[in-house]
C-alpha cells in the first residue's frame, strides 16, 4: 500500500475506490485516502460521485434464471452421461476382442514361428513363394478351364458380376447418404467416393448436383464439380453443369465449371457463357476464363 | 483490526472453503464422475446468469449461454488443473462463450426485452418509481460501454471476485485490472449523466 505522500494523482486515489467501499483497506490506508481528499476538494467531489455510482450498481437487482435453465441442464447432463457410458461399453468390447486375438496369436502362431532372424526371413520368403506359386497355379487353372467353359465356371462368373453390381449399388448409396450429412468433411468423403464410381445412377448424379448447387462449403462444391468431370458421357451431367454455372456465386467454382465445359467440349454452353459475360458484376478472372473458353469451344 | 476487516476476513475464510470444495468437486467431474457437475450448477448458475444478463443485456440468450458454459465444462473437463479457484476457470469459459456470442451478433449490444424492475414491497410508490428509473438508466449505461469495459466492471462489481482472480481470468496484471475498472467506472459515469440529461 502506498503512503499518503506517494499518491501522485487523483486517479491513483480513485483506483482504490472499490476496495475502499468494500472495506478491503487497512485503517492506515483509509486515513491516508481521507487526508488526500480533504486536501483536494475537486478530487473529493469526483470521488463522492463515483462512490455513489458504484454503490447504486450494487443495488441493481440480481437476475434469476427461469426454471427451464435447470431442466435443460439436467437433460444435457443425462445425455452426456449416456454418451460416455456407450463409449466406454464400446471400447471395453473392443479391448476384449483385442485381448482374445492376442491370446490366440500367442497360443497358436507364436510357437510355430522361428526365433532366429535368419530363419524368420527364410520363413517369410518361403511363404511368399508358396503364395506366388499357388496364385499362378490357380490363375492358370481357371484360364484353361474357361476355354472349355464348364457350367460351374460360368455360374461363378455370373455370381461374381452380380456381386460386383451389388457392391457398386452399395457404394452409390453410401456416397449419396454421406453427401446429406451435416459435417462438411463427411459430405466431402461422399463426393470423393462418388468420383470413383464407374456407373453412376440418376440418384447419384442428382445428389452431386444438389451438392454442387446448394452446399454451404465451397470445398465440397468444388469437389462435386471435380467428381462430375468423371461422367462426360452422361447428357444430364453436361446440361446440369451449364445450368449450375448461372447459380454459382463463388468465382472459384465458376472457373472450375468453365474448365469442365471446355474439357467436355460442350458446344451448347456457348450461349450461356456469352450471357454471363453481359453481367457487369462478373469477377475479372472468371471473365477472362470464359473468353478463353469461348475461343476454344 | 476494525470490525469491518474482521467481518471481511470471516467472509474470505468462508469463500475460501467454498472455493476448495468447488475445486475438489470439479476434479471428481474431470476424473469421470460427471454427475457431480449438478452440484456446481446449483452453486453457480444464478451468478453466471447474472454475469451474462449484465454483460449481454439479453435475458433469454443468457440462459443458453449459461448452458453452453456448463456444456464446455464437460467437454473440456480434462483441461481443469485446479491450480486457480474453480470460479476463475468458469469465468474464463464464460468469457469465451460471451466472445463467441458477440462475434456472432453485431458488436452493438441492445436490451432485447424492455427492462422492468419489480419494486420491493417496503418502497413507497414514488421511491419505487425513482428506483425503477435508476435501474433502467444503469442498465442502459452499462449497455453503452465497450464490451471489454463492461466485462471488467461486471466481474469486479457483481461477481464477488478478487482483483487477483479477475487478473487471472483476463490474463493481465492486478494493476491493469484496477486501472481498467477505474476507466470503466469513469465511462459509466459519463454515459449515466448523458442519459439523465436525455430524459
Amino acid at each position: 500500500m502506498k503512503a499518503f505522500a506517494e499518491f501522485i494523482t487523483c486517479d491513483d486515489v480513485k483506483q482504490l475506490l472499490p476496495d475502499y467501499v468494500a472495506g478491503r483497506l487497512s485503517d492506515a490506508e483509509i486515513i491516508s485516502i481521507q487526508a488526500y481528499l480533504e486536501a483536494h476538494p475537486a478530487c473529493k467531489q469526483e470521488f463522492e460521485v463515483l462512490t455513489r455510482l458504484w454503490s447504486s450498481l450494487g443495488t441493481m437487482t440480481e437476475e434469476k434464471p427461469s426454471p427451464a435453465l435447470r431442466e435443460n441442464f439436467t437433460l444435457m447432463l443425462a445425455a452426456y452421461q449416456q454418451g460416455m457410458n456407450e463409449r466406454s461399453l464400446r471400447s471395453s468390447w473392443l479391448a476384449r476382442l483385442r485381448e482374445r486375438f492376442n491370446t490366440w496369436l500367442e497360443a497358436w502362431i507364436v510357437p510355430i514361428l522361428p526365433k532366429q532372424p535368419v530363419y524368420q526371413l527364410g520363413a517369410a520368403l518361403a511363404m511368399l513363394l508358396v503364395g506366388a506359386v499357388s496364385g499362378f497355379w490357380l490363375r492358370g487353372g481357371s484360364q484353361s478351364g474357361s476355354q472349355g467353359a464348364p457350367e460351374h465356371v460360368q455360374e461363378q462368373s455370373i455370381q461374381l458380376s452380380q456381386l460386383r453390381g451389388e457392391v457398386h449399388a452399395m457404394s452409390r448409396l453410401l456416397a449419396v447418404s454421406l453427401m446429406q450429412q451435416q459435417s462438411a468433411s463427411e459430405r466431402l468423403r461422399g463426393v470423393n467416393i462418388s468420383a470413383g464410381i464407374e456407373k453412376p445412377d440418376q440418384e447419384l448424379i442428382e445428389a452431386l448436383f444438389t451438392t454442387l448447387n446448394t452446399d454451404s462449403n465451397v470445398n465440397v462444391r468444388l469437389a462435386a464439380a471435380d467428381a462430375l468431370t468423371n461422367f462426360p458421357f452422361e447428357a444430364t451431367v453436361r446440361r446440369g453443369i451449364v445450368e449450375s454455372l448461372a447459380k454459382q456465386n463463388s468465382p472459384l467454382v465458376q472457373v472450375t465449371l468453365v474448365e469442365v465445359l471446355v474439357k467436355f467440349q460442350e458446344k451448347q454452353s456457348s450461349e450461356a457463357l456469352r450471357q454471363m459475360l453481359n453481367d457487369s458484376s462478373l469477377n475479372g478472372t472468371v471473365r477472362t476464363k470464359i473468353q478463353q473458353a469461348l475461343q476454344s469451344l | 483490526m476494525t470490525i469491518g476487516t474482521q467481518t471481511q476476513s470471516l467472509v474470505n475464510r468462508h469463500t475460501n472453503n467454498h472455493a476448495n470444495e468447488d475445486n475438489a468437486i470439479m476434479a471428481q467431474v474431470r476424473d469421470g464422475d460427471v454427475a457431480r457437475l449438478g452440484l456446481l450448477f446449483e452453486r453457480h448458475n444464478t451468478r453466471l446468469y447474472g454475469f451474462f444478463v449484465k454483460h449481454t443485456g439479453r435475458r433469454s440468450a443468457s440462459e443458453d449461454l449459461v448452458q453452453e458454459v456448463f456444456f464446455r465444462m464437460l467437454k473440456y473437463r480434462h483441461t481443469f488443473r485446479g491450480e486457480a479457484p474453480f470460479t476463475v476457470w468458469m469465468y474464463q469459459l464464460a468469457r469465451n462463450v460471451a466472445a463467441d456470442f458477440f462475434g456472432k451478433r453485431s458488436r452493438e449490444v441492445a436490451l432485447d426485452e424492455s427492462y422492468e424492475e419489480h419494486a420491493t414491497s417496503d418502497d413507497s410508490p414514488i421511491e419505487a418509481l425513482q428506483r425503477n428509473q435508476e435501474q433502467r438508466l444503469l442498465h442502459e449505461a452499462l449497455a453503452r460501454l465497450d464490451p471489454e469495459k463492461r466485462e471488467v466492471l461486471v466481474l469486479s462489481r457483481f461477481q464477488d471476485l478478487k482483483y487477483e482472480e479477475i487478473a487471472t481470468i483476463l490474463g493481465v496484471q492486478v494493476g491493469t485490472v484496477k486501472a481498467r475498472v477505474h476507466r470503466a467506472l469513469n465511462d459509466l459515469r459519463e454515459e449515466y449523466y448523458t442519459l439523465t440529461k436525455e430524459i
